[in-house]
C-alpha cells in the first residue's frame, strides 16, 4: 500500500490555474545493513557473504557502465549508460566538449512492472503541498 | 574505460532556433547478461556465480516489495531505488482521487561514489559509425 498527499502545482505559463496532484509519501528508504538481513534470511549466504556480494555488485555494475555496456541484472532491471549533450549548428562543433553530463539510466524487469499495476494507495491525513 | 558516443544530424522544428542540428548520442558496447555479471561478482567477492543469482532475484524481490510500501531502497555503493507516481492534475484539490494516480515507477538515483566514476570515465567517439541521420 502506498500512502499519497495532494499537492498544489502552478505552471509558469499559466500561474492563474494551479493544478492538484496526488503525491507519494516515502516511507524511511531500507538501508544497505537491512537490505542485507533480508538478503540473508532469504539464502543459506552470512551476512559477511551477503555484504561481499552488495560490494562486487556495486563495483561490477560500476565497470560494466563506464565502458559503455548495458547491464542486465536478472529480478531486478537494466541498468543503461547515458549521456546529456547540446546541439550544435555545425558539424565541425560536434566535439566531446558537447557532451555535457554522463550518467545511468534503470528500467525495472517487465515482472516488476506488472506487479506494480496492482499497488494499492491510501490517502494520508495530510495538508496539501504548494510548490 | 570510456562512454563512446556517436555523430547524429536531426531535425528540430521547435524551440528558439529551429532548424537541421547536431549532437552526439550514446553508443552501447554490449550489453552483460545477468550471468555474465554473476561471473564478474565470482571473481570479485566470495560469492559463486550460482549463488550470486539467488541473490539478484531475491535482491529484486526485496526491492520490489518495498517499493509496494512506498519506501526506497539504498544500495550502498551503487545507489537509491524509489518509488514514484505518474499522476494527472485536477482543477481542486477535493476532485484528486486514487484514479488519478496513473502507474508506479521505479526510480534510481546512482550513489556518490557512482556518480563520481561516471563524471571522470572519459569520453571517446565511436569507430564503428559514421553521421547518423534521425
Amino acid at each position: 500500500m502506498i500512502q499519497y498527499t495532494v499537492e498544489k502545482r502552478i505552471n509558469p505559463m499559466d500561474k492563474l490555474n494551479p493544478k492538484f496532484y496526488p503525491k507519494i509519501v516515502r516511507a524511511a528508504t531500507l538501508q544497505t545493513d537491512e537490505i542485507a538481513n533480508l538478503l540473508q534470511s532469504r539464502t543459506t549466504l552470512d551476512k559477511s557473504e551477503v555484504y561481499s556480494f552488495l560490494k562486487a555488485f556495486a563495483n561490477a555494475v560500476q565497470f560494466l557502465i563506464t565502458h559503455s555496456y548495458t547491464v542486465e541484472v536478472e529480478g531486478l532491471g537494466i541498468f543503461t549508460p547515458a549521456i546529456k549533450a547540446k546541439a550544435v549548428d555545425d558539424l565541425g562543433d560536434l566535439t566531446a566538449k558537447t557532451i555535457l553530463k554522463k550518467g545511468v539510466n534503470f528500467r525495472p524487469t517487465a515482472k516488476m512492472t506488472t506487479r506494480h499495476k496492482s499497488i494499492g494507495f491510501e490517502k494520508a491525513n495530510l495538508d496539501v503541498e504548494h510548490i | 574505460m570510456a562512454y563512446i558516443y556517436k555523430k547524429v544530424k536531426k531535425k528540430i522544428s521547435v524551440g528558439k532556433n529551429p532548424g537541421e542540428k547536431y549532437f552526439a548520442a550514446m553508443v552501447s558496447e554490449g550489453k552483460a547478461s545477468s550471468k555474465q555479471v554473476c561471473e564478474l561478482i565470482d571473481k570479485d567477492s566470495t560469492i559463486s556465480a550460482a549463488d550470486a543469482e539467488l541473490l539478484f532475484r531475491a535482491l529484486g524481490e526485496v526491492v520490489s516489495e518495498n517499493i509496494e510500501m512506498g519506501r526506497g531502497v539504498n544500495l550502498e555503493g551503487l545507489g537509491v531505488f524509489s518509488p514514484n507516481l505518474k499522476t494527472q492534475g485536477q482543477s481542486t484539490a477535493d476532485e484528486v482521487t486514487v484514479d488519478d494516480i496513473k502507474k508506479v515507477t521505479v526510480n534510481f538515483r546512482p550513489s556518490s561514489t557512482l556518480r563520481k566514476a561516471m563524471e571522470q570515465a572519459p569520453v571517446k567517439e565511436s569507430s564503428r559509425f559514421n553521421l547518423m541521420h534521425v
